[in-house]
Protein backbone atom coordinates (compact mmCIF):
# COMPACT_ATOMS: atom_id res chain seq x y z
CA UNK A 1 0.00 0.00 0.00
CA UNK A 2 3.19 2.27 0.53
CA UNK A 3 3.87 1.18 -2.73
CA UNK A 4 0.32 2.91 -3.99
CA UNK A 5 0.78 6.01 -2.32
CA UNK A 6 -0.89 5.01 0.75
CA UNK A 7 -0.80 6.87 3.71
CA UNK A 8 -1.31 5.01 7.34
CA UNK A 9 -2.66 7.19 10.04
CA UNK A 10 -3.84 5.80 13.67
CA UNK A 11 -5.07 6.97 16.87
CA UNK A 12 -5.25 5.02 20.51
CA UNK A 13 -7.03 5.47 23.89
CA UNK A 14 -5.63 3.69 26.98
CA UNK A 15 -9.44 2.74 28.84
CA UNK A 16 -7.62 2.58 32.11
CA UNK A 17 -7.33 6.16 31.68
CA UNK A 18 -10.62 7.11 30.73
CA UNK A 19 -13.65 7.94 32.33
CA UNK A 20 -16.14 4.54 32.78
CA UNK A 21 -18.91 6.32 33.06
CA UNK A 22 -20.16 10.18 30.69
CA UNK A 23 -23.00 12.50 30.19
CA UNK A 24 -24.12 13.92 26.96
CA UNK A 25 -24.59 17.72 27.25
CA UNK A 26 -28.48 17.73 29.30
CA UNK A 27 -28.55 14.22 28.59
CA UNK A 28 -28.24 10.78 30.52
CA UNK A 29 -24.95 9.36 31.65
CA UNK A 30 -23.99 6.55 29.43
CA UNK A 31 -21.59 4.05 30.19
CA UNK A 32 -18.21 3.91 27.92
CA UNK A 33 -17.46 1.29 25.97
CA UNK A 34 -14.55 0.16 23.40
CA UNK A 35 -16.71 0.87 20.77
CA UNK A 36 -18.24 4.21 21.90
CA UNK A 37 -14.18 4.86 21.94
CA UNK A 38 -13.33 3.08 18.57
CA UNK A 39 -15.35 5.77 17.52
CA UNK A 40 -13.86 8.74 18.98
CA UNK A 41 -9.73 7.12 17.38
CA UNK A 42 -11.32 6.98 14.15
CA UNK A 43 -12.41 10.51 14.02
CA UNK A 44 -9.43 11.60 15.96
CA UNK A 45 -7.19 9.73 13.07
CA UNK A 46 -9.60 11.23 10.19
CA UNK A 47 -9.14 14.40 11.77
CA UNK A 48 -5.31 14.25 11.72
CA UNK A 49 -5.69 13.03 7.94
CA UNK A 50 -7.45 16.55 7.33
CA UNK A 51 -4.81 18.65 9.12
CA UNK A 52 -1.98 17.48 7.61
CA UNK A 53 -3.58 17.28 3.73
CA UNK A 54 -5.44 20.43 4.61
CA UNK A 55 -8.20 19.67 2.68
CA UNK A 56 -10.90 19.75 5.22
CA UNK A 57 -13.29 17.24 4.74
CA UNK A 58 -12.36 16.22 1.12
CA UNK A 59 -12.40 12.31 1.20
CA UNK A 60 -14.45 9.50 0.89
CA UNK A 61 -14.83 7.70 4.12
CA UNK A 62 -14.75 3.66 3.28
CA UNK A 63 -15.89 1.68 7.20
CA UNK A 64 -16.49 -1.87 7.22
CA UNK A 65 -20.24 -2.25 8.68
CA UNK A 66 -20.12 -4.28 11.15
CA UNK A 67 -23.90 -5.37 12.14
CA UNK A 68 -22.88 -6.75 15.09
CA UNK A 69 -21.59 -4.26 16.55
CA UNK A 70 -24.87 -2.22 16.22
CA UNK A 71 -26.12 -1.19 20.03
CA UNK A 72 -29.72 -0.39 19.64
CA UNK A 73 -30.31 1.95 22.77
CA UNK A 74 -28.73 5.24 23.70
CA UNK A 75 -25.35 4.14 23.10
CA UNK A 76 -26.64 4.34 19.09
CA UNK A 77 -25.63 7.94 19.41
CA UNK A 78 -21.77 7.06 20.59
CA UNK A 79 -20.88 3.42 19.54
CA UNK A 80 -18.27 2.68 17.31
CA UNK A 81 -20.12 2.18 13.35
CA UNK A 82 -22.60 5.21 13.96
CA UNK A 83 -20.39 7.71 12.73
CA UNK A 84 -19.86 6.21 9.72
CA UNK A 85 -23.25 6.06 8.56
CA UNK A 86 -23.91 9.64 9.62
CA UNK A 87 -20.83 10.67 8.24
CA UNK A 88 -21.49 13.31 5.38
CA UNK A 89 -17.86 11.59 3.86
CA UNK A 90 -19.43 7.99 3.80
CA UNK A 91 -19.29 6.16 1.13
CA UNK A 92 -20.00 2.25 0.22
CA UNK A 93 -17.78 0.68 -1.73
CA UNK A 94 -17.89 -0.70 -5.00
CA UNK A 95 -17.73 -4.70 -5.04
CA UNK A 96 -14.35 -4.48 -6.47
CA UNK A 97 -12.86 -2.01 -3.99
CA UNK A 98 -14.25 -3.77 -0.83
CA UNK A 99 -11.29 -6.19 -0.46
CA UNK A 100 -9.39 -2.32 0.60
CA UNK A 101 -11.01 -2.57 3.79
CA UNK A 102 -9.15 -5.41 4.95
CA UNK A 103 -6.14 -3.01 4.92
CA UNK A 104 -8.32 -0.84 7.51
CA UNK A 105 -8.60 -3.42 9.88
CA UNK A 106 -4.66 -4.56 9.54
CA UNK A 107 -3.68 -1.08 10.08
CA UNK A 108 -6.20 -0.94 13.97
CA UNK A 109 -4.93 -3.95 14.53
CA UNK A 110 -1.12 -3.37 14.29
CA UNK A 111 -1.10 -0.65 16.21
CA UNK A 112 -3.06 -2.04 19.21
CA UNK A 113 -0.74 -5.53 18.78
CA UNK A 114 2.42 -2.82 18.77
CA UNK A 115 0.93 -0.97 21.82
CA UNK A 116 0.28 -4.01 23.83
CA UNK A 117 4.05 -5.18 22.62
CA UNK A 118 5.42 -1.62 24.07
CA UNK A 119 3.29 -2.13 26.96
CA UNK A 120 4.81 -5.49 27.79
CA UNK A 121 8.11 -4.79 26.95
CA UNK A 122 10.57 -7.75 25.93
CA UNK A 123 8.34 -10.47 27.46
CA UNK A 124 9.35 -13.63 26.13
CA UNK A 125 5.35 -14.91 26.55
CA UNK A 126 4.03 -12.38 24.37
CA UNK A 127 4.44 -14.35 21.13
CA UNK A 128 2.41 -12.54 19.57
CA UNK A 129 2.20 -8.95 19.78
CA UNK A 130 6.08 -8.74 19.26
CA UNK A 131 5.79 -8.79 15.57
CA UNK A 132 3.87 -5.94 15.06
CA UNK A 133 6.28 -3.03 16.01
CA UNK A 134 8.41 -3.49 13.02
CA UNK A 135 5.51 -4.09 10.22
CA UNK A 136 3.97 -0.28 12.51
CA UNK A 137 7.62 1.19 11.44
CA UNK A 138 7.64 -0.32 7.92
CA UNK A 139 4.19 1.79 7.31
CA UNK A 140 5.23 4.88 8.68
CA UNK A 141 2.01 5.02 10.35
CA UNK A 142 1.14 8.33 11.85
CA UNK A 143 0.31 7.71 15.02
CA UNK A 144 -1.47 10.19 17.93
CA UNK A 145 -2.08 9.27 21.33
CA UNK A 146 -5.71 10.50 22.71
CA UNK A 147 -6.39 11.68 26.72
CA UNK A 148 -9.06 12.24 28.35
CA UNK A 149 -9.10 15.75 29.55
CA UNK A 150 -12.33 16.98 31.24
CA UNK B 1 -8.31 11.64 -18.28
CA UNK B 2 -5.85 12.61 -15.61
CA UNK B 3 -7.88 15.97 -14.81
CA UNK B 4 -10.80 13.54 -14.34
CA UNK B 5 -8.86 11.96 -11.88
CA UNK B 6 -7.35 13.98 -9.87
CA UNK B 7 -10.31 15.83 -8.88
CA UNK B 8 -11.54 12.65 -7.26
CA UNK B 9 -11.24 13.02 -3.60
CA UNK B 10 -9.02 10.28 -1.65
CA UNK B 11 -10.40 7.34 -0.47
CA UNK B 12 -10.09 6.35 3.70
CA UNK B 13 -11.00 3.06 4.66
CA UNK B 14 -11.19 3.25 8.34
CA UNK B 15 -11.48 0.50 11.14
CA UNK B 16 -10.80 -0.42 14.93
CA UNK B 17 -8.99 -2.52 16.98
CA UNK B 18 -8.53 -3.37 20.82
CA UNK B 19 -6.33 -5.35 22.72
CA UNK B 20 -5.69 -5.51 26.12
CA UNK B 21 -6.48 -1.88 28.04
CA UNK B 22 -5.91 -0.48 24.26
CA UNK B 23 -8.44 1.17 22.19
CA UNK B 24 -7.23 1.97 18.16
CA UNK B 25 -8.39 3.55 14.80
CA UNK B 26 -6.78 2.54 11.80
CA UNK B 27 -6.84 4.39 8.61
CA UNK B 28 -5.16 3.79 4.88
CA UNK B 29 -5.74 7.07 3.18
CA UNK B 30 -5.08 6.24 -0.99
CA UNK B 31 -4.92 8.41 -3.75
CA UNK B 32 -8.00 8.05 -5.87
CA UNK B 33 -5.73 7.31 -9.16
CA UNK B 34 -3.92 4.67 -6.76
CA UNK B 35 -6.93 2.87 -5.15
CA UNK B 36 -6.72 0.06 -8.55
CA UNK B 37 -3.32 -0.58 -8.52
CA UNK B 38 -3.70 -1.06 -4.64
CA UNK B 39 -6.31 -3.57 -5.05
CA UNK B 40 -4.61 -5.54 -7.43
CA UNK B 41 -0.98 -5.07 -5.28
CA UNK B 42 -3.24 -7.06 -2.34
CA UNK B 43 -5.06 -9.69 -4.93
CA UNK B 44 -1.22 -10.58 -5.83
CA UNK B 45 -0.33 -10.59 -2.16
CA UNK B 46 -2.80 -13.20 -1.62
CA UNK B 47 -2.36 -15.40 -5.21
CA UNK B 48 1.18 -15.47 -4.84
CA UNK B 49 0.82 -17.30 -1.87
CA UNK B 50 -2.08 -19.80 -3.01
CA UNK B 51 -4.99 -17.86 -1.34
CA UNK B 52 -7.81 -16.81 -3.25
CA UNK B 53 -8.75 -13.34 -3.83
CA UNK B 54 -11.15 -13.53 -1.94
CA UNK B 55 -9.70 -14.76 1.43
CA UNK B 56 -10.98 -11.54 3.55
CA UNK B 57 -7.83 -11.10 5.78
CA UNK B 58 -9.00 -9.84 9.33
CA UNK B 59 -6.39 -10.18 11.96
CA UNK B 60 -8.36 -11.48 14.61
CA UNK B 61 -8.67 -14.82 12.53
CA UNK B 62 -4.92 -14.16 10.65
CA UNK B 63 -3.30 -14.43 14.17
CA UNK B 64 -5.32 -16.85 16.54
CA UNK B 65 -4.36 -20.47 15.64
CA UNK B 66 -7.49 -21.90 15.61
CA UNK B 67 -9.86 -19.36 13.95
CA UNK B 68 -6.92 -19.77 11.25
CA UNK B 69 -7.00 -23.48 10.74
CA UNK B 70 -10.96 -22.96 10.14
CA UNK B 71 -10.32 -20.17 7.53
CA UNK B 72 -8.94 -19.80 3.77
CA UNK B 73 -5.68 -19.09 5.34
CA UNK B 74 -5.24 -22.34 7.16
CA UNK B 75 -2.46 -23.43 5.37
CA UNK B 76 0.01 -20.89 6.48
CA UNK B 77 1.87 -20.96 9.23
CA UNK B 78 2.26 -17.90 12.06
CA UNK B 79 5.26 -16.50 10.00
CA UNK B 80 4.00 -16.68 6.81
CA UNK B 81 1.21 -14.86 8.45
CA UNK B 82 3.59 -11.79 9.71
CA UNK B 83 5.23 -11.66 6.18
CA UNK B 84 1.63 -11.84 4.56
CA UNK B 85 1.27 -8.95 7.03
CA UNK B 86 4.89 -7.24 5.54
CA UNK B 87 3.82 -7.68 2.11
CA UNK B 88 0.09 -6.01 2.20
CA UNK B 89 1.52 -2.84 4.16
Amino acid sequence: MNAAGGTWWGSWVDRKTYPTVLRLVEGQPFRVESKHLAGFMVFSALARVDIEHAVGTSYRLAFDPDPTKIDWGLATRTQATHFSRINSQAIVLPDAHKPLLEMADVAAYTLAQSLVAESRGSSATDRKARHFPPILKLMQMRVSPVEYRP
Amino acid sequence: MATELSTVPPLVLADESTADQYVTGGLLRLPAEHVETAVAALAKAKTDRGLSVNAEIHCRVLFSGDARRRSPFAALNPQQCVELTHRVR
